[in-house]
């Protein structure tokens, strides 16, 4: 009988010095500094502000797509996409880049992200705000619709998209915390591990019960 | 007396403010002195106000700087035919504007 | 390996996450296990979905813009911040170290010439009862100066604060915003006719 085997996503390469249930090992040093990003910040840590602008513009759009799928409101997540940024700043000098600094930059954002889904009274506020806000509206330039789907993409596809949206936004927070962070690219498990501040082992015991909610719910659709 | 100069010259040093870095922006030193009395007055102002407010503010200050230059200039001049009308005037442009609002969707 | 722990293991597995020999008895499993194959199909599915929605969101001008300003703001804050740390490294303000560089060079040039005060001038000074020389150097009452209370407000000081060094224009713009809503349909307020106004923007004759 043959063997199922399973297929893999593709997964950044592993440091072959590093042991695979090892978290949080370094990488070397020559790796990181090759990494542009890096570089980057290792200017901004110097006192390049130019390097600052140029680093959150690299970053911030996938921080903001982050932050909104954590926060699941346009407001929130543009408030916590300035904290992190803000906080990238003021805690430059802690950065080591032995780390990735997707690793790094992550971890700020999930805090602030649990953080900001800890206060409810914050929703409250924002709401408010917005509705105050949108009895004052006036004419501004419109931006254009993050959400757009391509032509290309069947109607079928947009609704899996949007029900997908809804079912990570209703999972429990540290799952959210562990699907969204997995999804980022560069991310391995021990780097999300790092970034939750817990084991592997709590990492892929997050995955699969977030995973399986999600099947659960979008049955349907898959 | 070296020794006394040398120690006045260390102390003018010291009293000296540092020099300050620049993140981008005009800096405070190069407004002309009534653009720095003008934003002070009104940063006063903005201290009074309540948080949610001051946040709105924030907000349309981004909303503004996305303006295209002639669109911010059509604003001043706006604000400034404003400033030029008389107690009964803007008593009016209020009104209307109550019932501009009132008639938008 | 039974289903239970091979289902755990199924997210691990697709994103190539599990260790060789964890794999392996995965796949033993499989070969065996149609709804454990059908189950891993959905995990796969599942987890394709995910990863084809859009990873980035368009970040706007202002949200840039808002960004920088309060990093500005963080950067102005920590001078600040360095600057108190460096001058509280003298125990005594700034302006009085320089004036005891003042005296300090009086001193150094009066001892050079040879010059000391005159001791008779002092001694013949009278000598007043002390009460009566207190009462003399008490400061006189405060009186309301609000002019001068006024002045303090308008003018601003030499070190503005941090956050409004890092934005001026926001302040000096304070009174556009407020009423941004207002300017932008300047005219189109100004033209809207009031209900006692006839369509010549006149008012109507009250009746009786």
């Amino acid at each position: 009988m043959a063997s199922a085997t399973v297929p893999e996503r593709e997964r950044p390469p592993r440091d072959p010095l590093v042991p695979a249930d090892e978290a949080g090992a370094p990488a070397t040093p020559g790796a990181a500094a090759a990494d542009p990003d890096v570089a980057l910040m290792l200017r901004v840590q110097e006192g390049d502000q130019a390097a600052f602008q140029e680093l959150f513009r690299k970053l911030s759009p996938r921080v903001l797509q982050y932050t909104r799928r954590f926060v699941g409101s346009d407001a929130l997540a543009e408030e916590v996409t300035q904290d992190v940024f803000v906080q990238i700043f003021r805690f430059r000098h802690r950065y080591r880049p032995q780390s990735r600094l997707s690793t790094w930059v992550f971890t700020i954002a999930t805090n602030l992200c649990l953080n900001e889904l800890r206060r409810p009274e914050r929703h409250l506020r924002v709401d408010l705000w917005e509705r105050r806000d949108a009895e004052e509206r006036h004419e501004g330039p419109q931006l254009p619709d993050p959400d757009a789907v391509t032509p290309e993409a069947g109607a079928a596809g947009r609704e899996l998209a949007r029900q997908l949206e809804v079912a990570v936004g209703a999972l429990p927070p540290k799952q959210r915390a562990a699907l969204l962070l997995s999804r980022v690219d560069g991310l391995a498990y021990r780097d999300v591990a790092e970034s939750l501040g817990c084991t592997e082992g709590a990492v892929k015991a997050l995955l699969f019960r977030a995973t399986q909610t999600l099947k659960k719910n979008l049955r349907d659709f898959l | 007396m070296r020794l006394a100069l040398g120690i006045a010259l260390v102390a003018l040093a010291l009293a000296l403010p540092a020099a300050a870095q620049q993140w981008g922006g005009r800096p405070w030193h190069q407004l002309t002195p009534e653009e720095q009395q003008r934003a002070w007055q009104n940063y006063q102002r903005y201290q009074q106000l309540p948080e949610q407010r001051q946040r709105m503010i924030e907000r349309r200050y981004q909303q503004f700087q996305a303006l295209p230059p002639q669109e911010q200039q059509r604003l001043r001049q706006n604000y400034d035919a404003y400033r030029g009308l008389d107690p009964g005037q803007r008593r009016e442009f209020v009104e209307k504007y109550r019932r501009w609002k009132s008639g938008r969707p | 390996m039974r289903c239970g722990r091979a289902q755990k293991h199924m997210t691990a597995a697709v994103d190539g996450e599990l260790g060789p020999r964890q794999r392996g008895a995965l796949d033993r499993h499989l070969a065996g296990c149609d709804p454990c194959r059908r189950e891993l199909a959905a995990t796969e599915r599942t987890l394709r979905a995910l990863d084809a929605l859009p990873m980035e969101r368009a970040v706007s001008d202002g949200l840039e813009q808002t960004t920088l300003r309060r990093v500005r703001l963080a950067a102005a804050e920590e001078e600040e911040r360095a600057h108190r740390r460096w001058r509280l490294w003298l125990p005594i303000p700034a302006f009085a170290v320089a004036t005891v560089a003042v005296l300090v060079l009086a001193v150094g040039i009066l001892t050079r010439t040879g010059e000391a005060p005159a001791p008779r001038a002092v001694a013949s000074a009278p000598l007043k009862p002390s009460a009566e020389r207190l009462a003399r150097a008490q400061p006189a009452p405060p009186t309301r100066r609000p002019r001068a209370e006024a002045r303090q407000a308008v003018e601003p000081p030499a070190e503005p604060p941090a956050e409004l060094a890092a934005a001026p224009d926001l302040f000096m713009n304070l009174p556009i915003l407020k009423n941004m809503e207002r300017l932008e349909h300047f005219e189109a307020i100004q033209t809207t006719t009031l209900d006692d106004e006839t369509p010549s923007g006149q008012a109507e004759p009250s009746s009786g």
